[in-house]
């Protein structure tokens, strides 16, 4: 395999960038942390066109032979073990790793206002912004747990340091959970790892272990699978986050300052999606076609729509709110995933990058409404589209794209995985359909909460006390540009911007699945 | 005829191009010519939309011209965008832009003055290009896509002045009721694609024809009952219409364009799309919601006294009306009903938006009167949409209720059990004409009740009045015309009997085969009483032949008892203010107190049921978002946490800090240890 | 011949008894006289195991090795104890106990 540089160049500007950082004077370090994010970003753009061209050639026949920009160096090979550095991807990391560099050249220019300490904030951002593109790159399975691990360090300063009032509490409950959840991937992991047997050795190679027969004690004994799935899943849920390991997510956003919150809620959330497709679908096939696996997964991803938009309902803490929508939209994600369609897996993928863009929207959002009136209570807001009307104008597209109205991101999900989730036949006859109906009622109630919020902040007779808030700044539309033009494009051409890009990947992980069974 | 999609899809994005324009520089471009920039654009459609029209009328054309470009691809089925054009596309497209270019024009003057004109002209805009989206479509997805966008206009510009809390209100409550619609909706979509793999109306059509759905009719019935209930949501029908009456709280010419002649006629125009695919159950059940509905408004109708709500529930009623001639097998007439209708309704809400406007915002009929003087052109033209939709004879209204009225009784003459689903709407049609005289001559007649109000009140500006008299002209002459004496696509169709006017135009688009055509005829499904009698609705139109004269007569009775009631209420009013005690001592009171039922069970079981399943949730949301999930799920987090920190404090215990207890611990162990050691040796 | 039995019996005896000290008194001089009881008795034994059993110098030299660390020890003790009787102004220890939990 030729090795390519390219990626390994755009995982690492950022770590080389917080070298930077660190070492620049104090009034540069805004200005080269922004060049950093922006450079990886402009760099990432050169991985479209490995993925232009006929579905054949992109995807290649199977989905082990999908992956573009493969680099791949033995790293630890000492004490019996054969770790590499393997990087690459593949259409379920390239979006990915595109929004990756994206939200987080947003989300640094958002951070512009951070007063405190910029040199470690700006520092740690950048080590964030490696250790997501690592997790979204990485095809080693040791080498994507130490970026999964990675993620972990910076995000809990940055929220226990940079947090607000219940930081210290938000950022242990963060940590606690996450770690949670990797210490139970970590034993999953090395299971695999013993159990494997690829050319004669153990590998932690996540492309040999998803072909078939590298893992011959898994082919016999159906309860290692299940319980290597269930140690995976809850790896992956506590990212999601799935009910009921949700609860460290509000505290988490509401703590959080708001560029954090954008990329906690835009791309950390999206690691546990990108996980379940990545890892447990394609090594443990068997599992997830298992009924009682889809069923488990599927009516979790069902309480996730409704109960995380009954929590958004009952929210008086915008942000909260928001949060407990991305609960609920995160839903449709795993509902797309469980059931196994290619309509579903399509819609969950696409579900994951239209979240990714419309969370990361609507926590900037409220973040601009928290910077002029210093406080989020929504019952205490009102009357703000005559103070701001272009602020306003900008909140609805966010709003009602994240609703899923037609034209914009947030539809094409939602109503890839409802129709790809009725058309499942892996709950028998009538359960995907039933799981479909309900999961559609959560579109009424997605209407209520975003449509309630809208009326409580911004209609409703002018208030007095925020007579004299200023309209949104200019920085503040650039961020918000980018986003809602996203927003549209995904909404009007899904096929051409998005999913064009994945679908062959995700129908080679399905054949995947269809092969083993 | 190849242009001929390619002119329509230009007129299409006309108003879309207004819309980014007026998003992005209405402030800049100001008060009056953003609207003349939007009212140009929507004009300019308009004469498109005409001129094609006129070619497909007068230059022969193909039954149906269909575009299509690829668009995506779900899961593995290729979804195609496109559009379809037929008869019936082409009759609503040129209602839809005529009817737009009226009240744009219109608003111009009704908007002046207003702080937001340039937005108004953004919305209004958006909704036009999503309406015609609408028509356009050619597949349910397409359909359920612009069903969505205008619903989110209608919601901008039902609380375009969101400064009031009602309008908010307003704008909130009709969205979600129609998201309770769509949800289903949506569920029919998914059902149709499930077990036919196709979106597009023709793909569903031809495979439900071959077959899909064999052995599962009930599936299929529960599907149309689904897109129907899209249907129930956006054009208001019982039980989803609690929020087209709140929906008043708009500008009135967003309830002529939205409310009154092209969004909520959306539903019916669904249903007549997805005719084909509706078994005889569910044509059955559409059509008693219809018969519910229609003479339930009227009632209600008869007792309101804020002039836009009458016309509100009037509108109510007629759509009622129109959903049952569709649920009977009249497709010709639900369809022809919904031309005319859009036109005269709209007429009565420019109107009464002219008198709202003349009064100064005074919308309460008991204090207006003798407005005739006042503002004659606008009581004129209201005299004309009044006499059309209480079906005077020569006026539209009189042609589509009378075909409407014919289908109906020729579906119960069939069916005898059904007698009731003739009797609701002729019952309705003389509901019709005593609320909509007693509107007229309430405001424009009788005396001047407020002295104030009358003092004060101007005629509207040219702006205003000639929209009105070009509605009003088509109003009277739109339902003109003579339908063929065979049905499309009947074999034996004869040059002879080819009929003329807007309800052949319609006719010619009516589907050829549907499913409870075929049920009737090949009796191949279970054939139960029910589905057997509902079967042959579809040919009731056929029947309905012979049973226009009947009809005619009964409308025409119904209407005169209608208006002579008006009349003797007006005589016995001339001079006197409380007119309410008059109602009692009348006959009427029968009616009255009916109506006052319907209201309160309207007002108070429906909305109540509304609101409370609001109430519901919202107490619902409250315990899972408070107390289940910070309690419940959070506690239990805290609570390991909390149980990890006692465990941590009991093995304080033994930490003293002093080196005795740790030595005496050491020695302890090592005792045991010995003492374990010698006991195992 | 005497075997090494009273030697061991005597050790035995110093070493309970050291820790009977160490375990029960207050006093840190006391405690750490409790301390060197436990180390000789240790190096008693290494030296009358050395000359009953092994019969080269092995115990012998290790006892030597305990009596050295013995007093290095005893230096740092006392080296501890002044400095916590700076602090506290006793040689109590049981009022040292700030690493309690």
């Amino acid at each position: 395999m030729e090795n390519h540089w390219l990626l390994t160049g755009i995982i690492f500007l950022p770590l080389l960038g917080m070298g930077a950082v660190l070492v620049v004077p104090r009034t540069w370090i805004r200005w080269t942390a922004l060049g950093f994010a922006l450079v990886t970003f402009l760099l990432s753009l050169a991985l479209v066109p490995q993925f232009r061209g006929a579905p054949a050639d992109v995807f290649g026949p199977a989905y082990q032979d999908g992956f573009k920009l493969v680099d791949r160096l033995p790293w630890i090979h000492s004490a019996g073990f054969a770790i590499d550095y393997f990087v690459g991807v593949d259409g379920l990391g390239f979006p990915l790793v595109l929004l990756t560099t994206l939200i987080c050249l947003l989300a640094c220019i958002a951070s512009w206002n951070i007063e405190k300490s910029p040199r470690g904030y700006f520092g740690l951002f950048l080590l964030l912004e490696t250790g997501m593109l690592g997790v979204f790159s990485a095809l080693d399975f040791f080498l994507f747990y130490v970026f999964w691990e990675l993620t972990l360090l910076p995000m809990y300063f940055l929220i226990g340091i940079w947090g607000g009032p219940r930081r210290e509490y938000a950022a242990i409950k963060f940590f606690l959970y996450t770690l949670l959840g990797s210490v139970l991937m970590l034993i999953a992991m090395l299971w695999f790892y013993f159990a494997s047997n690829h050319e004669g050795s153990h590998t932690f190679n996540l492309i040999a272990l998803s072909t078939p027969g590298v893992l011959p004690a898994f082919a016999t004994h159906k309860t290692m699978w299940i319980v290597c799935f269930v140690l995976l899943y809850i790896g992956f849920a506590v990212k999601i986050p799935v009910f009921p390991f949700h609860t460290w997510l509000p505290d988490a956003h509401v703590e959080a300052p708001t560029p954090i919150s954008m990329i906690l809620a835009g791309l950390l959330l999206k690691m546990g999606g990108y996980g379940l497709l990545r890892i447990s679908y394609p090594i443990l096939p068997n599992a997830a076609a298992v009924g009682a696996v889809a069923w488990t997964l599927g009516i979790l991803g069902v309480i996730n729509i409704i109960y995380g938009a009954l929590c958004a309902l009952a929210q008086t803490d915008f942000k909260k709110l928001v949060a407990y929508s991305s609960i609920s939209h995160m839903g449709f994600v795993l509902l797309g995933i469980a059931l196994l369609t290619p309509a579903g897996f399509q819609g969950a993928m696409f579900q994951m990058i239209a979240h990714g863009i419309t969370s990361a929207a609507m926590f900037f959002l409220v973040g601009v409404i928290y910077d002029r009136v210093h406080h989020r209570d929504i019952v205490r807001l009102g009357g703000l589209a005559g103070q701001m009307p272009v602020y306003t104008g900008l909140a609805i597209l966010g709003f009602f794209a994240a609703m899923g109205l037609p034209g914009l991101c947030g539809f094409i999900g939602e109503i890839y995985v409802l129709l790809g989730s009725w058309q499942a036949t892996v709950l028998g006859p009538v359960g995907a359909k039933v799981l479909t109906v309900i999961a559609a009622t959560g579109v009424i109630l997605t209407a209520g909460y975003i449509l309630w919020s809208i009326q409580r902040v911004f209609l409703g007779a002018p208030k007095p006390e925020y007579a004299g808030v200023p309209e949104i700044s200019r920085r503040e539309i650039g961020i918000m540009v980018p986003l809602g033009t996203l927003a549209v494009a995904l909404g009007v051409l899904p096929w051409q911007t998005v999913l064009v890009f994945v679908h062959g990947t995700l129908d080679n992980i399905l054949r995947l699945m269809i092969y083993n069974r | 005829m190849d242009m001929m999609p390619y002119a329509f899809i230009t007129a299409w994005l006309l108003p879309l191009a207004g819309f980014v324009l007026l998003v992005f520089r209405g402030r800049k471009i100001g008060e009056p010519r953003s609207g003349y920039l939007a009212a140009g654009l929507m004009i300019t459609a308009a004469a498109i939309s005409l001129v094609g029209a006129t070619r497909w009328v007068f230059f022969g054309h193909p039954a149906s011209v269909e575009v299509s470009t690829a668009w995506l691809r779900l899961g593995t089925q290729a979804i195609h965008f496109g559009v379809r054009i037929d008869s019936l596309t082409i009759v609503m497209f040129t209602m839809v832009t005529v009817v737009a270019s009226c009240i744009f024009i219109y608003s111009i003057g009704y908007m002046h003055g207003d702080p937001r004109f340039p937005r108004f002209f953004t919305y209004l805009s958006l909704f036009a290009f999503s309406m015609l989206g609408l028509v356009l479509s050619d597949s349910l997805l397409g359909l359920f896509i612009f069903w969505e966008l205008v619903g989110l206009c209608s919601y901008f510009l039902i609380g375009f002045w969101y400064e009031k809390p009602a309008a908010a209100n307003a704008a909130k409550k009709a969205f979600i009721v129609n998201r309770v619609g769509d949800c289903l909706f949506l569920v029919g979509i998914a059902i149709m694609l499930g077990a036919t793999g196709a979106v597009t109306l023709t793909g569903v059509f031809s495979e439900v024809r071959q077959g899909a759905f064999a052995g599962h009719e009930t599936l299929l019935t529960l599907a149309g009952i689904c897109l129907f209930f899209g249907a129930v949501g956006k054009s208001a029908q019982f039980p989803l219409h609690v929020w087209l009456p709140d929906a008043m709280e708009g500008p009135t010419p967003v309830s002529a364009l939205i409310h009154a002649a092209t969004m909520v006629a959306a539903g019916v125009y669904l249903v007549g799309r997805v005719f084909p695919i509706l078994t005889p159950t569910a044509l059955l059940f559409i059509a008693y919601i219809g018969g519910i509905t229609l003479i339930g408004s009227a009632l209600i109708a008869v007792v309101m006294t804020d002039i836009k709500r009458v016309l509100a529930y009037s509108t109510i009623s007629q759509l009622g009306y129109m959903i049952l001639a569709l649920g009977v097998g009249g497709w010709v007439a639900g369809l022809f009903h919904l031309i005319t209708h859009a036109c005269f309704k709209a007429l009565l809400f420019l109107g009464s938006g002219s008198v709202i406007h003349g009064c100064h915002g005074e919308q309460d009929i008991r204090k207006m009167g003798r407005l005739h003087d006042k503002m004659p052109i606008t009581s004129w033209t209201f005299l004309v949409a009044t006499a059309a939709i209480a079906g005077v004879p020569f006026f539209s209204g009189f042609y589509s209720k009378d075909a409407i009225l014919a289908s109906a009784l020729g579906f119960s003459w069939t069916h005898r059990t059904h007698g009731l689903l003739f009797i609701l709407p002729a019952l309705a049609a003389g509901l019709t004409a005593f609320y909509m005289l007693r509107l007229y001559l309430l405001t424009f007649r009788t005396t001047a009740r407020d002295e104030h109000v009358y003092a004060h009140a101007h005629e509207s500006p040219r702006l205003m009045w000639v929209p009105l008299a070009v509605l009003a002209v088509l109003s009277i002459g739109i339902g003109w015309g003579r339908m063929p004496e065979h049905q499309a696509g009947d074999e034996a169709h004869a040059a002879g009997s080819r009929g003329w006017g807007l309800v052949s135009l319609i006719a010619e688009a009516q589907p050829a085969w549907t499913v409870s055509g075929d049920a009737g005829t090949h009796g191949s499904e279970a054939a139960s009483h029910v589905a057997s009698a509902a079967s042959e609705a579809s040919h009731a139109a056929d029947a309905a032949h012979g049973f226009h004269l009947p009809a005619t007569i009964v409308a025409t009775c119904a209407m005169l008892l209608g208006v002579f009631m008006a009349w003797l209420v007006y005589k016995l009013l001339l001079n006197k203010f409380y007119f309410d005690e008059l109602y009692r001592v009348t006959f009427v009171a029968g009616v009255l107190k009916l109506a006052a039922f319907g209201q309160w069970f309207d007002r108070v079981i429906l909305d109540g049921l509304a609101d409370g399943s609001a109430r519901w949730v919202a107490r619902t949301a409250f315990f899972s978002g408070l107390t289940l999930d910070n309690r419940g799920v959070d506690g239990l987090v805290n609570g390991v946490a909390r149980t990890a920190l006692a465990g941590g404090n009991l093995a304080r215990l033994g930490q003293t800090g002093r080196v005795r207890n740790y030595l005496l611990a050491l020695a302890t162990g090592g005792a045991l240890v010995v003492i374990l050691l010698v006991w195992m040796s | 011949m005497m075997g090494p039995m009273p030697y061991v019996i005597l050790s035995v005896l110093l070493l309970v008894l050291g820790l009977a000290i160490v375990i029960s008194k207050r006093n840190a001089i006391v405690m750490l006289i409790g301390v060197e009881f436990i180390l000789n008795a240790a190096a008693l034994n290494l030296v009358a195991f050395s000359r009953h059993g092994a019969g080269d110098l092995s115990g012998q030299t290790a006892a030597l090795f305990v009596i050295v660390i013995a007093s290095a020890e005893a230096v740092v003790a006392l080296a501890i104890f002044l400095n916590f009787y700076h602090r506290i102004a006793t040689v109590d220890i049981d009022r040292g106990d700030q690493l309690r939990g």
